[in-house]
């Protein structure tokens, strides 16, 4: 974990609303695992007063900085996102990160990704660090509302995965959500040792977490949760976990948990 | 060069500290997690989460809102317990070196009590804060910091037990400053914090719901600066005990002003999650503001304010 100041090097709407922003920094990339974070301070006042969260989506793979960079992708939604999609190129950020615990991954299992909306960018972070035979044996499952917000499932396929792509307008790929897609397909997917990895709004969640489940499939799912300091002291990010077991910290024992820790109700 | 570097050690009734900028409760953990970009040594204290006798849950989530140069929340003093604290925790600050103030908190006198005689003893603690202020419980925090007859009774119970510096954080809440800040010194506390969070809340329009589980929460940051800063200007000008200002510090500039106005340190908070290096910067500007200043200690910087009417 390393406290930065990074510059903007790169920062460019990929599709309506959702930018791809390039950080630079010495170190700033080295120890990032799959599905970890970094907290944005976005700009000097105090408004917007907290740091914000964000996945990182790949390293690199730019000179500058003896590619000690990284890439995020982030959806304009509020105060943060807007102001943060305004900032000129060269503007330094102060970036804490990586923080959290990421994606685990064996090399054992068949990678079955569903990302719903942004949340698929911290699955392209996943993609990117399995050995390549797993990426291309991998099946990746998009969604969003509208078929022109699908680049992360693009990205995906670039990168070797078998995507299947859905879109709430029916713009593009499959007509519905990934859930439905999910289900409509699951023969075909299924393999003998698919392990699911999810990320996206918390009701898509909760049901990949019961079809997995049903499915006996292991899963592991990302959270969201509003977060201050994402290092664990302000306890502000609590996730309820399953059985009367009190509280995790979304910023120290996740993002990634696994899906039946967590209580869905 | 270095026989102008002024002195910032602080006196804090009984205690003295190597500087003045701590770090508030609740926001710095119990001092054993790692902090980014910072050495805790180099605060001048930690004041830990707050502790209860047994462990505590916390409130459902969502448990923090941001709001305008400020956020709400409603954590609900989810801690570990002392058991946890005492057997896990403590070891470890004893061999860091680290100095830590506890923070407690109970929902009645007599676990107050307990907790002042089971951590009153121990090594390695140099003093206890009394949170009789938090906003977010059902039972006791608030209640205490509201009534200074209560409050008085109170502080007069836990001082018996223990003879370690005692420091009592008051609530800016339903309360004149100054009849709370009395009834405290009155019983017997070494120092004053003032102050804790602002009760507030905020509302989702669209679902027409509060945005806290608990629908409301205690606003802290820059947003509540102004109103503490009355309350600290209030209570050192009167009180007989050192003041410790909490609230909204988030530069050396919003410290300083704390330290004019009469405080004899600041406790830096939530300001410090977007910038974690924010207890560094204070200090340095504070080194920098008096050498500019000419002031060689801290005495000469504290209560200097000049031109009240
Ligand atoms: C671990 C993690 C990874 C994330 N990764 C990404 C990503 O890769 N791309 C992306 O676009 N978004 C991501 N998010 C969500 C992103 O943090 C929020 O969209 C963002 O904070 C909204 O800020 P805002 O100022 O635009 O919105 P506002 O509504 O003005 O935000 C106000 C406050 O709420 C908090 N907040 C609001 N929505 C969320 C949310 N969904 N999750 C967490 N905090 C929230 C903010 O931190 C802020 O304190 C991630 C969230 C988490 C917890
Ligand atoms: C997330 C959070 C948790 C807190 N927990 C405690 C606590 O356990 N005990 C306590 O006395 N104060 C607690 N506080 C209050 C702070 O110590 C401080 O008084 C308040 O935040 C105002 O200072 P600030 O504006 O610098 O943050 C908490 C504050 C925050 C933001
Ligand atoms: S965000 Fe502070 S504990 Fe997780």
């Amino acid at each position: 974990m390393r406290v930065c100041r990074a510059k903007i090097d790169l920062l460019q709407e990929v599709q309506p609303g959702a930018f791809l922003l390039g950080l630079a920094a010495p170190g700033i990339s080295h120890e990032a695992r799959p599905g970890q974070f970094y907290m944005l301070k976005i700009g000097e006042e105090a408004d917007p007063f907290l740091p914000r969260p964000f996945s990182w989506l790949r390293r690199g793979p730019q000179a500058s900085c003896n590619g000690d960079r990284v890439e995020i992708l982030f959806q304009v939604v509020g105060k943060g996102t807007a102001r943060l999609a305004r900032m000129p190129l060269g503007e330094e950020l102060q970036v804490l990160g990586p923080l959290g615990r990421g994606w685990e991954f064996d090399t054992g299992g068949f990678p079955l990704l569903l990302g719903g909306g942004i949340g698929a960018a911290s699955l392209i972070s996943l993609l990117e660090e399995l050995p390549p035979k797993l990426r291309l044996d991998s099946w990746a499952l998009v969604g969003a509302r509208s078929g022109n917000q699908l680049w992360c499932g693009e990205e995906m396929s670039r990168m070797g995965a078998k995507v299947m792509l859905a879109s709430q307008d029916g713009l593009k790929g499959f007509h519905g959500t990934v859930l439905e897609l999910l289900k409509h397909e699951q023969d075909s997917l299924l393999r003998a040792g698919t392990e699911v990895f999810a990320c996206g709004p918390w009701e898509m969640l909760r049901q990949v977490a019961l079809w997995a489940s049903s499915k006996g499939l292991p899963c592991q799912i990302s959270v969201e949760t509003p977060m201050a300091c994402g290092v664990g002291v302000c306890l502000g990010c609590a996730v309820r976990l399953s059985g009367s077991r009190g509280y995790v910290r979304a910023c120290q024992e996740g993002p990634v948990f696994r899906a039946e820790e967590i209580e869905w109700d | 060069m270095h026989d102008a570097a002024p002195d910032l050690r602080c006196r804090l009734g009984g205690l003295t500290l190597p500087n003045p900028v701590l770090a508030a409760s609740g926001t710095a953990g119990y001092g054993t997690e790692r902090l980014p970009g910072i050495d805790v040594n180099q605060l001048g204290a930690l004041v830990t989460k707050g502790i209860s006798l047994e462990p505590r849950p916390g409130n459902p989530p969502p448990r923090i809102v941001e709001t305008a140069c400020g956020m709400l929340n409603a954590i609900g003093l989810q801690n570990i317990g002392l058991k946890v604290f005492l057997g896990e925790h403590l070891p470890l600050l004893r061999e860091s070196g680290l100095r830590v103030i506890v923070n407690v908190f109970g929902e009645t006198e007599e676990q107050y009590a307990r907790l002042a005689s089971c951590l009153g003893n121990e090594q390695g603690i140099l003093g206890l804060e009394l949170n009789v202020s938090c906003p977010n419980v059902k039972k006791g925090g608030v209640a205490f910091g509201r009534d200074p007859e209560t409050l008085h009774h109170l502080v007069k119970r836990v001082r018996a037990e223990t003879s370690m510096p005692l420091w009592v954080k008051l609530t800016p809440d339903g309360v004149e400053p100054l009849e709370a800040a009395q009834a405290s010194w009155e019983a017997g506390c070494d120092a004053l914090t003032v102050a804790n969070t602002y009760l507030g809340m905020a509302v989702d329009v669209e679902k027409r719901r509060p945005r806290l589980s608990i629908g409301t929460g205690g606003l802290s940051g820059p947003a509540i600066r102004p109103l503490t800063l009355y309350r600290v200007w209030k209570v050192a000008a009167a009180a007989p005990v050192p003041v410790i200002a909490c609230g909204g510090v988030s530069s050396g500039r919003d410290a300083l002003e704390y330290l004019i106005a009469g405080a004899k340190a600041v406790q830096v908070g939530s300001g410090a999650f977007g910038n974690p290096r924010l207890y560094q910067e204070v200090l340095i500007s504070l080194r920098d503001y008096m050498i500019r200043h000419k002031m060689a200690t801290l005495e000469q910087l504290s209560g200097s304010l000049e031109g009240m009417p």
